[in-house]
């Protein structure tokens, strides 16, 4: 007999072990072993392996097939269980299936826009090697600054780091908004950028036609969107065809070499591009900050990284040391939602959208699952008989926790189902909101839908799971078990989803309190009945004066169009001419425009002091300037009209110097989140200052006088594209941007508090059966019905008074982050607190009393006959 | 009483002859010398267990073994309805044996 111990390998004894049940464990192993050791000793421990796993191979069907069967039989008889629980508590399943799914469906909507924010410029295939720089200084100010960086900076680059794959420009100057392209008799106003011919190898946007490694050598090249082509084209291959472009007040021609797809999750959007070479040489120092530059280095590296190689160069590089010149870099992928620089020549988002989305996502799924852990440990009294009788035959703890867990999942993925095809509902709704498309598409979205259901069937089963599976038996079965509801676990989820609704609730109240007061408030001006129409940036001064002539000349024949004007800012529009000049010793920084003699009263605008403009007065054309009255505050000077304002910094080519002839009344030429700033007015035809013509016009017959406008701009200037606004519907779509806000807040508090109150109303049934017999003892000794119901309902109002001690100071806190975005804001006073707390005390006593006042009416004889 | 299956009446059998020493491993080996029945290890519970519960057969459990790995057998036993079942069984057959006549097989085509 040999001395070693042969024993079948560890492996094959655990895989048999998990297989096999209980009773047979032992057994069968056993026979393994001794056959095992039996053909080990006679030929080889190499033999016996063999067989071994042979054995164990057929004998797979014959082990699990039982385990399998007696696993089917078991699981028949939980969903027979859980369906008849859901039976005999119809309303509380309802309950918890509509608060989990409304839970679901806002997190399922939120999980597509959070996804979509952060599904930005994926598609580039350099991407994680593509950096975005900017220069540190030359700026100085609140708001963020642009990425923006200095022509020479790219050859410096180009030339000092042979690392770098490859350095590209991109420059909007002139062409980013409100260019006109022209083919055949087609003219629209587009979108464009300058850009190196390497543009198309650092950045992956698909090709559609043409060689995109080639497109932009020739200085007469264009490259244009696939929704421009198709515009401008149709179904034609536009490569190699003529459009005109108009930049610098010149219509050039260029040739198209290339068509590319711009993807839906592209921050950088534009129509064409034409090559960089068309602006010259690189002009300007250190300090002229222009354009953006991307780099896309050969190997990965990291941002501090990166910065760091840059800082050492400029440091040795002798004329930009002398500056201390620092590049700080944005990776490709994090531009979108980068909160260092601001919106300029990409799109760009606020991550903070995403944060409070989910916030609120997570608070509502959140208040549903704690309904869900509520109501299943109140009801879990109803089930004691049976979890004693699971122990008696031999349920171990861990089955039970399985099986409470299976059926909260169940109903987790019940919800999950309910709240996708919810989802699918709102959806369009939720786009409308938030003016973006997202898609909701079950092949890509499975996998976290899988996840949400699973993580939330955890969430809200495994407390009510434990509670419910850790029955002591012999104290149910001889009736001395007494499940308390009344736990301080309970009450707090209580406190906390109330408070969360509260929250939500004064939120809107604030929010809208707030819309509404911007909405009232005087702007200043006039906006009903007021075309606005864009003449383009770079407009020549002779065509702005046809133009107007134009205008004039026909609303002489034609009553719709009462006032004609022009103006070199028109509400909305970003036109950011300002300057500083200094008077008695003070900084003074305002904004300067140019108008026409009808302008103030296009737009209902009213002097307070002195004369507008006026054609009997030629000097006005050059000497006088119109200030508003927040300027002659900050001036402080008592008697303005006749007194002079010094010559100050240039800005651009206008002109202070000035005398003042009239005071005009303050209006808010910028949206309300802007404060009211100085402004200076005055008449000046320019090049391309005087950019907007407003046109009063009479209500009726609008699309006829349309016509008209139309019209007439064609015959003035036939090269450019009519476009135009309504200015009222201007001042209308900024109000929307921040309503938008307020309504989505105001979506959220409604899921919230009915959620909440949903589990209220659960929470006092089970209350109710559960002191059946107090109440008709209480009753039988002479409570009015009143009585009662007031007792069963003083429970819940406590709660929801400590639950706004809890809501109404992170209301201040998150209200007064959303204010910072203002100029103007409303005294928030605490009416609307107060107003919030009521208005959730009434809906939940609402719920509750109903309940309670059955309850109060039941008759004692009946809940006191059985003991 | 139910008909067996001829695998349950071979088993039964050989639980018969074996006696004290009828347990998976030697019903196996014997079902596979004289019958030619190879059936795995795990594999021959389901017909054992079976003829527990049809209660043919009776379970018993040994003693742990050294040359088990510390493991213990389990015997079975024939019981009285067991045995019954099987003379039943093979009095059937012994009529369909009697007597039977001479058959002639025709050679060829």
């Amino acid at each position: 007999m040999s001395g070693r111990l042969h024993s079948i390998p560890a492996f094959a004894a655990w895989l048999l072990r998990k297989f096999l049940r209980y009773e047979d464990r032992e057994i069968i192993l056993g026979d393994f072993e001794e056959e095992y050791l039996c053909i080990a000793e006679n030929s080889g421990s190499f033999q016996a392996r063999i067989w071994l796993w042979g054995a164990v191979f057929k004998s797979f069907p014959g082990i699990t097939g039982n385990s399998i069967i007696w696993g089917a039989i078991m699981l028949n008889n939980y969903f027979k269980i859980a369906f008849r629980n859901i039976k005999k508590n119809k309303v509380h399943f309802f309950i918890n299936l509509s608060g989990l799914t409304i839970g679901m469906a806002c997190a399922i909507i939120i999980l597509l826009f959070v996804r979509y924010e952060h599904n930005f410029d994926t598609f580039h295939k350099n991407g994680d090697n593509i950096f975005l720089v900017r220069s540190k200084q030359g700026y100085s100010g609140k708001k963020r600054p642009n990425a923006s960086t200095p022509p020479i900076l790219a050859p410096v680059l180009k030339e000092n780091f042979p690392d770098f794959e490859n350095v590209v420009r991109v420059r909007g100057w002139g062409i980013m908004e409100g260019t006109p392209l022209k083919y055949g008799d087609k003219i629209l106003n587009m979108s464009g950028f300058y850009v190196d011919p390497e543009f198309f190898e650092m950045f992956s946007f698909p090709r559609a036609a043409g060689n995109l490694k080639t497109a932009l050598e020739d200085i007469n090249s264009v490259v244009i969107s696939k929704r421009t082509a198709v515009t401008f084209f149709g179904e034609d291959n536009p490569v190699g065809k003529t459009i005109s472009i108009r930049r610098k007040s010149n219509t050039e021609d260029f040739i198209v070499a290339g068509v590319v797809y711009v993807p839906n999750n592209s921050s950088f959007r534009f129509d064409f591009l034409i090559p960089f070479k068309l602006l010259g040489e690189p002009k300007g120092g250190w300090g002229s900050n222009n354009l953006y530059t991307y780099i896309q280095t050969a190997y990965s590296t990291d941002v501090p990284e990166l910065e760091g190689k840059l800082k050492s160069f400029f440091k040795q590089n002798p004329e930009t040391s002398k500056k201390n010149y620092i590049l700080k870099a944005i990776p490709l992928k994090d531009i979108y939602l980068s909160t260092e620089i601001r919106k300029w020549l990409n799109m760009q988002s606020d991550p903070a959208y995403s944060f409070i989305l989910s916030g609120i996502a997570a608070a509502v799924l959140l208040i549903a699952c704690v309904n869900f852990m509520n109501l299943s440990i109140g009801l879990s009294s109803t089930r004691t008989k049976e979890v004693s009788m699971r122990k008696v035959v031999g349920a171990t703890r861990g089955s039970l926790l399985k099986q409470f867990l299976g059926e909260s999942m169940l109903m987790s993925v019940f919800a999950v189902i309910l709240g996708t095809l919810l989802a699918a509902l709102i959806l369009p709704r939720f786009n409308a909101l938030i003016q973006k498309n997202l898609i909701l598409d079950p092949g890509t979205i499975w996998l976290p839908l899988t996840g949400l259901a699973v993580i939330t069937g955890i969430i809200s089963g495994f407390y009510p799971a434990l509670v419910l599976s850790g029955f002591r038996v012999l104290d149910i079965l001889n009736g001395r078990m007494r499940i308390s509801g009344k736990n301080l676990f309970s009450k707090g989820l209580v406190v906390f989803q109330f408070s969360l609704s509260i929250l939500l609730i004064i939120m809107t109240l604030v929010m809208f309190k707030q819309m509404n007061f911007l909405r009232t408030k005087n702007l200043g001006f006039n906006s009903e009945q007021v075309v606005a129409i864009d003449n383009g940036s770079d407009i020549k001064e002779e065509d702005s004066r046809r133009i107007l002539n134009m205008y004039r000349q026909v609303s002489l024949q034609r009553n719709e169009l009462l006032l004609t004007s022009m103006g070199s800012m028109c509400y909305g529009k970003d036109d950011n001419w300002g300057t500083g000049f200094e008077y008695n010793n003070k900084l003074i920084s305002c904004r300067v425009y140019s108008i026409d003699y009808d302008y103030l009263e296009t737009l209902g605008i009213k002097l307070k002091l002195g004369r507008n403009f006026s054609k009997e007065f030629p000097a006005d054309k050059t000497e006088s300037i119109l200030v508003n009255e927040t300027l002659l505050k900050v001036l402080d000077i008592k008697d303005p009209i006749g007194k002079t304002l010094p010559k100050g910094i240039n800005s651009g080519d206008s002109q202070l110097q000035g005398t003042i002839i009239g005071v005009v009344e303050d209006s808010h030429l910028k949206p309300l989140h802007f404060e009211l700033e100085p402004a200076i007015f005055h008449y000046r035809l320019a090049n391309g200052i005087l950019r907007y013509i407003l046109v009063k016009i009479s209500p009726d017959n609008i699309p006829a006088t349309l016509d008209v406008l139309k019209d007439t701009w064609k015959k003035a200037v036939p090269d450019r594209p009519f476009e135009f606004t309504f200015l009222d519907e201007d001042v209308n779509r900024i109000f929307r941007e921040d309503e938008r806000w307020a309504e989505i807040t105001s979506y959220s508090a409604l899921f919230a508090i009915f959620i909440a109150c949903l589990g209220a109303y659960g929470l006092t049934s089970l209350a109710v059966v559960r002191r059946t017999k107090e109440i008709g003892i209480r009753k039988t000794l002479g409570a009015s019905e009143i009585k009662i119901a007031g007792m069963l309902s003083r429970e819940f109002t406590w709660l929801v008074v400590a639950a706004n001690i809890i809501a109404w100071p992170s209301a201040l806190y998150f209200l007064n982050r959303w204010f910072q975005n203002f100029a103007y804001r409303i005294d928030m006073g605490l009416e609307l607190y107060f107003l919030a707390g009521v208005i959730t005390l009434l809906i939940t006593l609402g719920t509750v009393t109903s309940l309670a006042v059955k309850a109060a009416r039941a008759n004692p004889v009946e809940s006191l006959k059985y003991e | 009483m139910e008909a067996l299956s001829k695998t349950e009446e071979l088993i039964l059998l050989a639980v018969w002859k074996l006696q004290e020493n009828a347990y998976g491993i030697t019903i196996r080996k014997h079902l596979k010398d004289t019958a030619g029945q190879d059936i795995s290890i795990g594999g021959i519970y389901v017909p054992l267990d079976r003829l527990v519960r049809k209660g043919y057969l009776q379970a018993v459990q040994g003693k742990p073994t050294s040359e088990r790995g510390g493991m213990s057998k389990r015997f079975y036993k024939l019981t009285e309805e067991g045995c019954s079942v099987l003379s039943k069984s093979k009095k059937v057959l012994d009529t369909m044996w009697d007597d039977l006549p001479d058959i002639k097989f025709s050679e060829g085509k």
